[in-house]
């Protein structure tokens, strides 16, 4: 009887999972597109169009990740469901503020500004790490030493992979490993980590 | 350490989801305690006490006691 009721209950968060893993394929391909025909045609129709398709599936995306949170009466999965919201803004936040820098970087002069503009994406990212360590806060104790543990790792891979990596550079004359990939390297050594360590639980 | 979470826990008619919102834990973690795949801080292991109104000791096994 219980069992038969965890099992609907984790049916029901599949099929929530899936509406939002349909809705997120649809808002990354429509961005795609949108960009694309924005850099590529000359007609404005079919890039609103794209573009309408893409600020409705993220908007469409959002409320049933909010919605999905508000029926959750656990601490830790809303504090999850939080994270993945301010997540996703956070890194939308840095690529608007990225194509913003990259535009207008070479078109202002004043210092100041340049800094501006180069703080606009840093600030998205200030703003992802907090966002991260709020929901490790807020998670349960299992989840807080888990992700604890995974972080640990993924920051000692990151260090040690970009040490060796930076002796082949100096050493055999390959290129650089860019710095700004340093981030993306955790983030991926950190959610292989957590799987590995914690498996289906984590 | 071995555990009758299950077994209380089926006794109450309870299930996962409800235990780990009494418990302001993760479905997920009420799942490894179960398994066996974690074990409790002490702050948890009585609330769990409290919870099913029993020991602690009625509920973990220390394993490596002689």
């Amino acid at each position: 009887m219980t069992d038969k009721l965890d099992r609907r209950n984790a049916a029901q968060r599949g099929r929530s999972s899936t509406s939002q893993m349909v809705l997120l394929l649809v808002w990354v391909i429509s961005l795609v597109v949108a960009t694309q025909l924005f850099a590529r045609t000359e007609g404005l129709v079919w890039p609103i169009i794209a573009s309408l398709v893409c600020a409705a599936s993220l908007a469409a995306w959002f409320w049933r990740l909010h919605r999905a949170n508000r029926a959750s009466s656990n601490v830790t999965e809303r504090a999850f469901g939080r994270f993945i919201s301010r997540q996703t803004l956070a890194m939308l936040g840095y690529v608007l503020g990225l194509v913003v820098a990259i535009y207008w970087l070479d078109r202002v002069a004043q210092p100041a500004l340049r800094i501006g503009l180069i703080a606009l994406p840093s600030l998205a990212l200030a703003g992802w790490a907090w966002a991260f360590c709020a929901m490790i806060r807020s998670s349960d104790e299992m989840m807080q030493k888990r992700r604890a543990r995974a972080i640990a790792l993924a920051a000692g891979a990151v260090l040690v992979l970009g040490t060796i990596w930076g002796l082949f550079a100096q050493l055999l004359g390959i290129a650089e490993l860019p710095g700004f990939l340093l981030l993306p390297g955790f983030s991926l050594a950190y959610g292989v980590t957590l799987q590995i360590i914690g498996g289906q639980d984590a | 350490m071995k555990n009758r979470l299950r077994e209380l826990r089926r006794e109450l008619g309870l299930s996962q989801q409800v235990l780990a919102d009494r418990l302001d834990v993760s479905r997920q973690t009420v799942n490894a305690l179960e398994t066996g795949k974690y074990d409790p801080s002490l702050p948890l292991a009585f609330r769990i006490g409290r919870l099913f109104k029993l020991p602690i000791e009625q509920i973990f096994e220390d394993e490596s006691a002689p």
